[in-house]
């Protein structure tokens, strides 16, 4: 087995578990939080890279899933906006997706901006500095914690009005 | 109501745990990286082979195909065609033994090839289409003809090719843009419908601009090395890396200093370049230039880069330097 090979094993079943739970609170549906890492450990490998510290591999996978979670976004919404209407009639929700709304946090999540979501999931969830969520989405740190105020207020917003309801 | 930042990180932890394991398989992942790295590594095997082998511009040579070392890529189908075939340009023919290594011409933008490519149907089951042109480092046979072909130089598609020989005279002229270095291949793919419809591609020759021989000088080494490097990576904190070295040596030795391991087979003793460099670096891929940030960083840059074509074959940044000073592996270059 090459060097990649088996930093990716590693990575895949050592972390996997945990780069999925970081893609799922992203973009809050199984299927595309799968998709979103695939594609991000076939971007991360495809390259003879050697990651120059110990989990550099995964903080650079990470950075890549939340990218491609923002582009994608991007691309959805000018989908969604054409969706209605080729969508067939009587078409069936995704079990799965209605098992998620369940979870209020999940649909708070899901009424955040895609940046407010990643810088969430980053500060909250992976706990990062503000700094570094900055680093990774690429704007500057008082963007971040504009983000951050947005989404607070909008998530408890959300909550206390799931909560009481 | 404000959420406490506590809260908040629970029950973020607690949405997190909803999600369920991976759906895929490591093997299925690693396979498909295989895949890409395999093309890659072939394109870039090809191109620095230009240079490496002294031929004249106008050479025959014919070929068995077949056996391992050829890059069919499908389900298991008939044994793949024998081809042989002649190449002739500018009046002169010429033969090569068989090998069964694809290979490699030399050629100058614009020249007008003709090839005389003699295909043989091992038998017993006929193949149902066969296509020969031009591809540019990317193989991908599909169903219903070659999506990577460029031009096309034959095709036989209507009868199917019954087991025994058959032969195409093939005109191609080199794009007169086809910049020294870079190469362009003869490809073939055939189709099948017995014992399961398959197809499979394979190349057949390269074609190769070789570099002027100006190219080679000690100063113009050391500039297109030094760009090289440069263009290799995002530099962090603006400023120039503090040296750039090289060392003349071969791609094992290369890659036995840097602590890589060594997947292109067969390159071994081709002479190339290691390039270090040592700075504030970030990973740069060929992409949009990366947020420091984002991608992997690293105070040390090394290359190997093939001393023919100057193609980059490996790369990597570090913290540290290489386990083996240059000065191990020859005379030192200083680049800065």
């Amino acid at each position: 087995m090459d060097g990649w090979e088996q930093a990716l094993t590693d990575l895949a079943r050592g972390r996997g578990a945990a780069l999925k739970r970081h893609a799922f609170l992203l973009c809050g549906n199984e299927a595309q939080a799968d998709d979103l890492v695939q594609e991000a450990l076939v971007r991360a490998f495809t390259r003879p890279l050697r990651v120059p510290r110990p989990g550099g591999a995964e903080a650079y996978v990470r950075a890549i899933v939340v990218n491609l979670f923002i582009d994608g976004a991007r691309r959805h919404s000018r989908w969604s906006r054409l969706a209605p209407l080729l969508q067939p009639a009587g078409v069936t929700p995704d079990p799965a997706d209605q098992v998620s709304d369940r979870d209020a946090m999940l649909t708070a999540l899901r009424s955040l901006s895609p940046r407010q979501r990643a810088c969430v999931v980053l500060r909250y969830y992976e706990d990062l500095p503000v700094a570094e969520v900055a680093a990774v989405l690429g704007v500057a740190e008082g963007t971040v914690k504009r983000y951050l105020s947005e989404a607070m207020s909008h998530v408890a917003m959300r909550l206390s009005s799931a909560d009481s309801g | 109501m404000p959420i406490d930042e506590r809260e908040l990180r629970l029950r973020l932890a607690e949405t997190a745990a909803l999600a369920s394991p991976l759906r895929f398989t490591t093997e299925d992942l690693a396979a498909r990286i295989r895949l890409i790295r395999r093309r890659r590594r072939r394109r870039a095997g090809i191109t620095a082979a230009v240079s490496a082998v002294a031929v004249a511009s106008a050479v025959a040579i014919p070929l068995t195909r077949g056996g391992t070392s050829q890059s069919v890529k499908s389900a298991p189908g008939p044994p793949p065609p024998r081809l042989s075939y002649t190449v002739t340009a500018n009046g002169q023919t010429r033969a090569v033994s068989a090998t069964g290594a694809v290979p490699l011409f030399t050629v100058t933008p614009g020249q007008r090839l003709t090839m005389t490519v003699a295909v043989t149907v091992p038998g017993p089951k006929a193949m149902t289409a066969l296509w020969l042109g031009i591809t540019n480092g990317i193989l991908a046979p599909r169903r219903g003809g070659p999506a990577d072909m460029n031009p096309i130089l034959a095709a036989s598609t209507r009868m199917p090719l019954r087991p025994g020989a058959h032969r195409f005279v093939l005109h191609w002229t080199v794009p007169a843009e086809l910049a020294p270095g870079s190469s362009r291949q003869l490809s073939a793919e055939w189709a099948w419908r017995e014992p399961e419809p398959g197809d499979a591609e394979a190349e057949v020759a390269y074609f190769a601009v070789p570099l002027p021989p100006g190219a080679a000088s000690p100063a113009a080494v050391a500039r297109q090395l030094r760009t090289l490097a440069l263009h290799s990576v995002a530099i962090c904190d603006g400023t120039r890396p503090a040296w750039i070295r090289a060392v003349r040596t071969t791609f094992s030795k290369a890659m036995t200093a840097v602590g890589g391991g060594n997947d292109l087979a067969g390159k071994a003793t081709d002479p190339v370049y290691l390039v270090l460099m040592r700075g504030d670096f970030a990973l740069y891929s060929g992409g949009p230039v990366p947020r420091c940030a984002q991608a992997p960083t690293g105070h040390y840059f090394s290359a190997v880069v093939d001393a023919a074509t100057f193609v980059t074959l490996e790369a990597g940044l570090g913290n540290r330097p290489p386990p083996a000073p240059l000065r191990t592996l020859g005379p030192v270059l200083h680049l800065t």
